[in-house]
């Protein structure tokens, strides 16, 4: 049994180059790309069928990121983001209530291992994860902006070296997870600090890592081009979504952790269904890499799933779930 | 009391009986061979001022030992260092050829890391030596190209020794002396000619020129089928990375309309590697070396394009990491690539915005790729040149 998804609008030229990331929070869908600028839009009338721009630029935040940016990440309360530029450097940016958002510090890693590529904020913003080139994921306090900077580094976990591609922190707070280039994927207490699972099964570079809503699974996939399922208590491999044919480049979890949707380097998106561990639906725009995949938080008014996907083709296209399905 | 200057043989000398004793200690299974170097403390100025090899109070003499296997890499490294550029160095002083520290660096930029290090290790062998730099036949690039600043605007005059890049295709030189070089006559193509040489070349049947980024895939090419059906149509040129001054000439020579050249213009394509230095190679022929700023006008190729690799042509089948040669970036790749968007060219609004692009999905992808020879090339170059049409991706 397959859903129907459609396309319901496309933002084209979102930006001038590649968009690489994408957070949402409830109000907005944030864009990362190899441009110096991240690009807010609004999200807040899309669900309105008769709005003739559902997702209107409301900001543009001019030279956030000289070299560009590659990550961009919200926290689940929506009231503040970080953003990682190519010239190692991580922004963190905080909302106001007029749905402006503003620069409230950064953060560089000065320690040997240089950029801070992947990043993940905790549920309540207070908290900032990022990989880095050798392997070591550091934490940061950013939640007293002005203090030390952007923030201050509060853990730092060592693995064995291989360049950290993905992060994650489980929403509940309690652990944060990174994707290797060597395949490895390590699960950290946040708590105390101690490695809780090194999980096996992918052997090539893992560029996506995602906890469940509930915190009871982890997904993890890349360039072995299958999503694997990890149960997060047991550390062990509860299934293999095999479908893509691609390397899987974005993963995320939807809001009540029944799907799971994933983005390729052939320009392909998949839902999964967590319950019957398979492929549900496949949507291609085009052939071009889609380096970002997240579905937007329901909303009241929004009555189904809408996800959204932007990459090489610089626009970010939105998905609904078709009625009756 | 007076100390002459040893004469250039004797240096030759020194370096060989270094040499004899390297290989005198392998074969007799020694665990270590060492050789010392004196280096002058603190003075910057060039050797060619402080040359009697009597110690003043002003500069004084340190000696220390690269040794190997020695007890660290960077030992091992260090004497590795010390013995190619004692090797550049006997290479130039027979040959009779003048070398710039920066055409030795070029020689083997993998094994140096840097120019400093070039610099400073010819700096202490001449020391040992108690020879000016000159007397290895290395001299300083910026005191050469004073002596010919009047010449700058002509390019024949930017000449350097040691000329490493290789040619062949369908042209013939015809050089000052009356010889003629045929580009087809050796298969596995003729070393790249001083322009200072060159009067003219018929080259009425070149339609394209093919810049390739290393010797290895220069030399596939030559010898593959592909180059049997091509050869009569196009030139093929490798500077063996990072080209110098004579490859960049003669490219240059060979695609800019000139009455010397028969008023052909043909279109130059790069073929790299895909990885940063693939890229900062196919820059520096195209837009010139920071290094050389004042005279790129005289050496770029503005309208080259980039064929390949591209982060287009790697494809992600099952075996791909292996069968394509797919590598991981290393930390000095990723610092380069960072680097590199911060060159003219490749920052937000230069010229660029392709190569830009492919920067960043390489530091996105954390991947790199050789060409892979004969499986990738003739697809990448075949179609195209055939046709004598373009790939609507090339930039």
């Amino acid at each position: 049994m397959s859903k129907q998804y459609l396309q319901t609008h496309t933002i084209s030229s979102a930006h001038p180059t590649d968009i690489f990331s994408l957070a949402v929070t409830a109000a907005h869908i944030l864009s990362a790309s190899g441009s110096s600028s991240l690009r807010v839009h609004s999200t807040a009338s899309a669900a309105n069928p008769d709005t003739e721009d559902p997702y209107p630029l409301t900001q543009t935040l001019e030279g956030a990121h000289k070299l560009g940016a590659h990550h961009i990440c919200a926290s689940r309360d929506g009231k503040r983001a970080a953003s990682a530029g190519f010239e190692g450097s991580v922004k963190v940016w905080e909302v106001d209530e007029s749905g402006a958002w503003r620069s409230i510090g950064a953060i560089v890693d000065n320690a040997k291992s240089g950029e801070v590529w992947a990043i993940a904020l905790s549920e309540d913003g207070k908290y900032l994860a990022g990989t880095s080139y050798d392997g070591r994921i550091n934490i940061w306090d950013v939640s007293t902006p002005g203090a030390e900077g952007g923030g201050k580094k509060i853990r730092e976990f060592e693995t064995k070296g291989s360049f950290g591609m993905s992060i994650d922190i489980s929403p509940d707070g309690a652990l944060t997870a990174s994707g290797h280039a060597s395949g490895s994927i390590y699960i950290f207490s946040n708590s105390t600090g101690r490695l809780v699972h090194s999980l096996p099964g992918l052997l090539k570079p893992v560029r996506a890592v995602t906890f469940s809503p509930g915190c009871r699974y982890i997904a993890a996939a890349g360039d072995s081009k299958v999503v694997a399922l990890y149960d997060v208590r047991s550390g062990e491999q509860v299934a293999n979504l095999s479908g893509h044919r691609s390397w899987v480049m974005s993963l995320d979890w939807s809001t009540t952790g029944e799907w799971l949707l994933s983005g390729a380097h052939d320009g392909k998106a998949k839902v999964w269904s967590i319950e019957r561990r398979e492929c549900v639906a496949t949507q291609t725009e085009s052939e071009k890499t889609l380096w970002a995949v997240k579905w937007l938080p329901k909303t009241a008014g929004m009555r189904n799933e809408t996800f959204a996907t932007a990459g090489a083709n610089r626009s970010i296209s939105f998905y609904r779930e078709a009625s009756g399905t | 009391m007076f100390i002459p200057d040893p004469t250039r043989s004797e240096v030759v000398t020194k370096i060989e009986s270094i040499f004899e004793r390297i290989a005198d200690a392998l074969l007799n299974e020694k665990n270590e061979v060492e050789i010392t170097l004196s280096s002058r403390n603190g003075t910057a100025e060039s050797p060619t001022k402080t040359y009697t090899g009597v110690v003043s109070s002003a500069t004084r003499v340190r000696t220390r030992t690269v040794s190997f296997p020695g007890s660290t890499p960077e030992d091992a490294w260090r004497f590795s260092v010390v013995v190619r550029i004692l090797e550049l160095v006997h290479e130039a002083l027979l040959t009779n050829v003048v070398w710039t520290k920066r055409d030795i660096y070029y020689r083997d930029p993998a094994l140096f890391g840097k120019q400093a290090v070039v610099d400073r290790y010819v700096d202490d062998i001449a020391c040992t030596f108690g020879a000016p730099r000159s007397f290895l036949n290395i001299v300083c690039w910026t005191s050469f190209l004073e002596s010919s600043a009047s010449g700058l605007a002509d390019m024949r005059v930017l000449q350097t020794a040691a000329a490493k890049g290789l040619v062949a295709g369908a042209f013939r030189l015809h050089k000052r002396d009356g010889s003629e070089v045929d580009g087809l006559s050796d298969r596995e193509g003729i070393l790249i000619p001083s322009m200072r040489d060159v009067l003219s070349v018929n080259m009425n049947c070149v339609q394209w020129i093919v810049v390739i980024e290393k010797e290895a895939s220069f030399r596939c090419l030559t010898a593959s089928t592909f180059w049997d059906k091509l050869a009569t149509r196009g030139i093929m040129i490798t500077g063996k990375g990072y080209p110098d001054i004579s490859t960049r000439a003669l490219l240059r020579f060979l695609s800019s309309s000139s009455p010397q050249n028969g008023f052909m213009s043909p279109p130059v394509y790069g073929l790299m590697d895909l990885d940063p230095d693939g890229l900062a190679i196919l820059s520096t022929y195209k837009h010139g070396s920071s290094a050389l700023a004042h005279e790129n006008a005289a050496l770029v190729v503005p309208e080259m394009r980039w064929l390949g690799l591209r982060n287009a042509h790697l494809t992600d089948q099952d075996n791909a990491h292996q069968a394509q040669g797919l590598l991981s970036l290393t930390s000095r790749d990723r610092r380069k690539a960072r680097r590199m968007l911060e060159y003219a060219a490749f920052a937000e609004g230069g010229g660029e915005p392709e190569w830009r692009r492919e920067v960043q999905v390489m530091l996105m992808l954390n991947l790199k790729a050789e060409l892979q020879l004969l499986e990738t090339l003739p697809n990448i170059l075949g179609d195209m040149l055939e046709d004598g049409k373009e790939k609507p991706r090339v930039t």
